[in-house]
């Protein structure tokens, strides 16, 4: 692969291989790691040469990047989860399903920013604790009088609400 | 895991991303360089490998010089422009020189050639304009915080409609306020928060604002503007940490006031005044060649025309709603947005034809240099600086304290309405109830 296909390739997908490890579970160092590794992977090792649309690109690369992970928690002798190549696939099917072909999440992420408005005022303030000022849920529940229970399905429960409003507003957007 | 918990992950996620800032980095640098030493590095094994079987073969003089080719370490790649946060791009959506982003409620961060980052603050807009090594941005709405690396010949520039704010390595924020179509009350406030500008204006005249310092510019030229603690606003606050953070913010004034009087004075010194006024010598004989040539100055007078058509459109988005509208302007920003770019790399390409230009921009690369160095060198060998600078580092860790304990308050404000919350009791167990299926648009 010549240099310039690999810059091409790089700043096309970066940020949706970035995001795709992380869904699969890495951790922001790891998936910095990964997305390094699976673009000096197409340039070094000379894997089959990369589709020509950028759906099937797309998926070529995450190929890549699922490999490597797996290989990474395979050495490692640990995961966040029970991950085996079948959980993996069936990951890459959800991911292929809810994030529009070609596209690097950003659809996904305009429509949770959306339904983000349409959220609760208190549902917002845990949102906000979690998220945005990353407290752990122990935290999050002294601040709100709740059991750490109570807010992991608290959050449980949001997030699927807003997993449900952004399949919908995509469904509309695709329409 | 089943397919719900991957849905879950998914949004998990995003989640991160929308309201954590968890956004991707931009790796390629790091990528293309790290292919690069691959690169070399498989260079360096063949050649091994050849040494070794000329060895074997007794061609022990096949250790000499090898081709300096192959030595020759790969060019660094120039960081293309990169922009991350909440904005919009016109035309196509690319990023790239003369590509136009708008922030409405959010901000943005733009970073251009690795060296200088540009915070977009919400509704702002500005063009990504410039060549490698001298990267500008116009600002023609909003306000931008500017923070420019210093080293070697690289400059940075910031363009607006009263005129260009250059730098050469530091922070500092340039803001247009009032409305475009207000003739007096519109100006531009320019904040040097470390380092020195150069402000050149619409009339040509040169101004050198240092740290510490924030002027305004209007249409007539510089005017003062300052807005700094007073000791009548620490009489005002309430709270202790309010009462801490102006007594604070009237040192780090005073502070200021000294490092700006002490680099004022070293500007003044014969040296580094000469190498200074040398660097505008040198832009001011560069930018004289370029408009010289008739061809350019025209496709500069396209460029800004179809950039004023742009922010014009831009303007009128507000009063149009609906599909079609949104599909018409989309159609019209792509067409000016094209029309801006293709005049804009039309210069950049005339501009490496003109003739002399190469020696002068040259010439000008040497004497930025030389001015860096002079002035760096004199800065650091200042005692009462370094002390400044000291002093400025504890008010930063006081500064990161104060957060934190902003942070804490704030939980426990959390934690107070809450409780009061609690005391409606029904209404927190309606929120708890899981098996109404609630209208993916509504209430959540």
């Amino acid at each position: 692969m010549r240099r310039k296909t690999l810059e091409m390739l790089v700043r096309a997908h970066q940020a949706e291989i970035y995001r795709y490890v992380k869904y699969l579970g890495a951790g922001e160092d790891l998936a910095r790691d990964l997305v390094q590794e699976t673009f000096l992977t197409t340039f070094r090792d000379s894997p089959p040469p990369a589709p020509d649309d950028v759906r099937r690109r797309g998926a070529w690369l995450r190929g890549i990047a699922r490999n490597l992970l797996l290989r990474h928690w395979q050495r490692e002798k640990r995961s966040p989860v029970k991950i085996n190549s079948p959980a993996l696939e069936q990951a890459e099917g959800v991911w292929a399903s809810a994030v529009p072909g070609g596209d690097d999440a950003s659809f996904y992420l305009e429509a949770l920013r959306e339904c983000l408005k349409e959220v609760s005022a208190r549902n917002r303030e845990i949102l906000d604790l979690r998220y945005a000022e990353k407290k752990p849920r122990r935290e999050i529940a002294d601040a709100l009088s709740m059991s750490v229970d109570g807010i992991k399905s608290a959050l449980q429960r949001i997030r699927a609400r807003l997993s449900k409003c952004v399949q919908a507003r995509l469904k509309l957007e695709g329409a | 895991m089943n397919r719900d918990l991957w849905i879950d992950r998914l949004t998990d996620t995003c989640l991160g991303e929308c309201l954590g800032g968890e956004g991707p980095p931009d790796l390629s640098g790091r990528i293309l360089a790290r292919a690069g030493r691959s690169g070399r590095l498989l260079v360096f094994k063949c050649a091994a490998a050849a040494a070794a079987a000329l060895l074997v073969a007794g061609l022990i003089s096949v250790l000499g010089p090898r081709d300096p080719q192959e030595r020759k370490p790969a060019a660094p790649s120039y960081a293309a422009p990169v922009v991350s946060g909440d904005y919009t791009v016109e035309g196509d959506g690319r990023i790239g020189r003369g590509a136009i982003v708008h922030t409405d409620d959010g901000t943005a961060e733009l970073s251009l050639g690795g060296y200088a980052r540009v915070t977009m603050r919400p509704g702002s807009t500005a063009q990504i304009a410039g060549a490698q090594n001298a990267e500008e941005v116009v600002l023609s709405r909003g306000d931008v915080k500017c923070d420019v690396d210093a080293a070697g010949t690289r400059t940075f520039a910031v363009r607006t409609e009263f005129g260009t704010v250059s730098v050469v390595g530091t922070r500092f924020t340039v803001q247009l306020t009032g409305e475009e179509t207000q003739m007096n009350g519109r100006k531009m406030l320019v904040n040097v928060l470390a380092g020195v500008v150069l402000v050149t204006g619409l009339n040509g005249a040169q101004s050198v604002v240092t740290a510490g310092e924030r002027r305004a510019w209007g249409r007539g030229g510089a005017r003062a503007a300052t807005a700094r603690p007073t000791a009548t606003a620490l009489a005002e606050a309430k709270t202790p940490l309010e009462k801490e953070s102006v007594a604070l913010a009237l040192q780090v004034q005073a502070l200021r006031a000294k490092q700006q009087e002490i680099e004022a004075a070293i500007l003044a010194e014969p040296d580094v005044a000469a190498a200074m006024k040398a660097v505008f010598d040198a832009k001011v004989a560069y930018d004289a060649a370029l408009e010289a040539n008739p061809e350019y100055a025209d496709l500069k007078q396209e460029a800004e025309q179809a950039s004023t058509e742009l922010r014009e459109a831009f303007r009128g988005r507000r009063g149009r709603r609906g599909r079609e509208g949104r599909e018409e302007r989309m159609k019209k920003y792509r067409e000016l947005s094209a029309r801006s770019r293709e005049a804009r790399e039309k210069m950049a390409k005339l501009a490496g034809e003109v003739e002399g230009l190469a020696e002068l921009a040259t010439k000008k690369d040497e004497v930025v240099a030389a001015f860096l160095t002079k002035y760096q060198a004199a800065l650091a060998a200042n005692e009462d600086l370094v002390e400044i600078k000291k002093q400025m580092e504890k008010v930063d860790a006081w500064s990161r304290a104060a957060s934190e304990q902003r942070r804490a308050d704030r939980i426990q404000r959390y934690r107070q309405a809450l409780e009061e919350r609690r005391k409606k009791a029904e209404e927190a167990k309606d929120a708890e109830q899981e098996g109404k299926e609630p209208d993916p648009f509504g209430e959540m």
